[in-house]
């Protein structure tokens, strides 16, 4: 009897200390106590470099951006120089050949959604079938190589099927006796050239995200479906498709801006300031630059017109990050 | 596992493209390496063909014996890279540690500040004259210094650090060991793969960059990269080498020499390299 007692009383005692935890704890919304700054210092000391370079390097040139309302003086400097309101946009709109430039731009853009974004999903898929593994091998490794060598040496290859005399590309035209065509005069090419050139450089590295995402997908999956008499296609279609998609949609986000950010560096080595090819080759990026080289009465008018451009570059991850949320898979936050 | 017909069909077809399509990748490469060994008179006469019509190597011994220009660049080359990688891995590391704590307050907000601008830039000529502010002569500091943080490698650092388990840091706080030890002593030997796939990533771009010797260093020959060196020989090589004195300048093959030497460093490393852009590219795709 008298062990009971104890016991029981214990228990109780138990139970007062528990709820007086967790009365306590409500008090504090059931979080630790706040931590003092001054105890990791050390660790807010690390950040300086970083958070230097990022407000030198990112966050002066976006105050620099008020030169989209203001024409520049160089004398007046960035802050000293007068407001003009949107003179600047006005002017650049007015501008000669502004619609084309803006034309370019989205259809390069829109050229590389509709052609690079899926070339490597099938390349992944289509690597994912070899079932021979040397091969496989192979054909990754030398897929990623372009990846690695810049802009510039892909210009002299482009060069080097293109040229008039002695390009190979003529050559092979003259051998099934075709008249040779003078590639570097004609500007209807070059979308197509540029957005091929941009699949050849990054079409294998891009397939390494799909193929870590192909290696996750459970195989019983597939066992289960042969079973049930799915063929290779239907197994694609249901299961190898759906099991890669959160890695499509994080992709097609981070890929979705490229419509309006036109790849300055890549058309800039491509065709550099080549003014017969500019009709078709002539975007945003290119033609900023060219306002930076030239007199700085048209630096406001370029300010304005990258203004624009970053802007709707933010509005299009946005919108693509919530789309795809919206159709339940996961975005980038 | 029987091997039906449709399937053998499509073995075939995947094989066959894949194959075709590695030789697209191979092939280019080979013609300008045939060029860069030709014979320039030949080479003129002939174009690209898949072996040189004459061997030569004049456009090599041309390159590295006139005026010193190639030899200067390769060497502004080697410096930017070595110097970049180092300051930007850096730099990079010491913002993602304590990003990867979650304790830490303001933890939130320094990461915004960070990848806010990745989603907007302030754009060319903002960026442009804010660079040349700090620094008004071309010098090689403007192709090392802007940008040497940088928010997607200090992101895949700080998804590593937060794998490494909180124990080791609370064992090291009991001995009296600082943040600086615990980074330097503890966490940078165990992130040595995500370590070296970011020097990895900041070596090739500092390597293949061409834009910033374009934006500011384009006025002073001394100070040229290699890349955009070759940029300017691929347009118009008399700016670099005026032609005139007893020499015969080179001037077609010559421009694929350069390409050879710009290419070749990253062709032959990238081989060993691989394994380590690949765990680059998963790491980047864990999120919190």
């Amino acid at each position: 009897m008298k062990n009971e007692k104890v016991e029981e009383a214990a228990m109780e005692e138990k139970n007062t200390a528990s709820v007086a935890t967790a009365v306590k704890s409500k008090r504090n919304n059931g979080k630790l106590p706040k931590r003092k700054f001054w105890k990791d210092w050390r660790l807010y000391l690390m950040l300086i470099p970083g958070l230097i370079s990022l407000i030198v390097f990112s966050y002066v040139p976006l105050y620099g951006l008020q030169l989209a309302f203001k024409t520049y003086k160089p004398t007046l400097g960035i802050w000293g120089s007068p407001w003009v309101g949107f003179e600047n946009f006005q002017y650049a709109v007015a501008s000669r050949g502004f619609l084309k430039m803006v034309g370019n731009t989205l259809a390069l853009g829109g050229l590389k959604i509709i052609f690079a974004f899926p070339s490597s999903i099938i390349l992944a898929l289509m690597m994912n079938e070899v079932t021979n593994k040397p091969f496989k091998k192979t054909v990754q490794t030398v897929s990623y190589l372009p990846y690695f060598i810049s802009w510039v040496i892909v210009n002299s290859i482009v060069n080097m099927f293109l040229l008039k005399d002695g390009g190979v590309l003529n050559k092979i035209i003259v051998a099934f006796g075709g008249d040779p065509i003078f590639w570097y005069a004609e500007s209807k090419y070059w979308r197509a050239i540029i957005t091929i050139s941009g699949i050849w450089k990054n079409v294998g590295w891009g397939t390494i995200v799909f193929l870590s995402a192909l290696t996750n997908i459970n195989p019983d999956l597939y066992e289960a479906s042969q079973i049930d008499g799915a063929g290779r296609w239907k197994q694609c279609m249901y299961i190898t498709i759906p099991g890669i998609m959160p890695a499509i949609a994080m992709t097609f986000i981070l890929s979705v801006s490229g419509i309006v950010k036109d790849d300055f560096e890549q058309i800039y080595a491509l065709v550099g300031e080549s003014s017969i090819l500019s009709d078709k080759t002539e975007v945003l990026g290119t033609w900023v630059y060219k306002s930076l080289k030239g007199s700085f009465l048209g630096w406001g008018d370029a300010t304005a017109v990258g203004l624009v451009q970053s802007i709707a570059g933010f509005v299009l991850v946005i919108l693509s990050n919530w789309l795809v949320q919206k159709t339940d898979n996961q975005g980038l936050w | 596992m029987k091997i039906t017909k449709g399937r053998l069909a499509f073995n075939i077809v995947n094989y066959t493209l894949l194959s075709l399509l590695t030789l697209c990748f191979v092939i280019p490469y080979i013609y300008i390496l045939s060029a860069s060994f030709s014979d320039e008179i030949a080479f003129t006469k002939a174009g690209f063909t898949l072996l040189p019509r004459e061997w030569s190597l004049k456009a090599y011994t041309f390159l590295l014996t006139t005026d010193g220009q190639m030899l200067r660049s390769i060497l502004n080359s080697v410096i930017v890279t070595v110097a970049g990688t180092v300051l930007v891995t850096f730099v990079s590391m010491l913002y993602a540690y304590p990003l990867s704590k979650k304790y830490l307050r303001g933890n939130k907000l320094f990461s915004i500040i960070m990848i806010f601008t990745m989603l907007f830039s302030g754009g060319l000529i903002p960026y442009f004259l804010t660079v040349s502010n700090i620094f008004p002569e071309a010098s090689l500091l403007t192709l090392i210094i802007p940008g040497c943080m940088a928010p997607y490698y200090a992101i895949l650092l700080r998804n590593f650090f937060m794998g490494i388990p909180d124990s080791l840091e609370e064992a090291c706080k009991i001995d009296g060991g600082t943040d600086f030890l615990i980074l330097f002593r503890i966490y940078f030997p165990l992130s040595m793969p995500v370590i070296a796939t970011v020097a990895l990533f900041a070596a090739v771009s500092k390597w293949n960059d061409y834009v910033a010797p374009l934006l500011f260093v384009s006025t002073d020959k001394t100070k040229f990269t290699l890349q955009f060196l070759i940029q300017q020989l691929l347009s118009d090589v008399s700016g670099i080498y005026a032609s005139g004195g007893s020499e015969i300048v080179p001037a077609q093959t010559l421009k694929y020499a350069a390409v050879v030497f710009g290419s070749l460093p990253m062709i032959m490393l990238y081989p060993f390299l691989q394994k380590y852009y690949i765990t680059g590219m998963v790491l980047g795709g864990v999120k919190e």
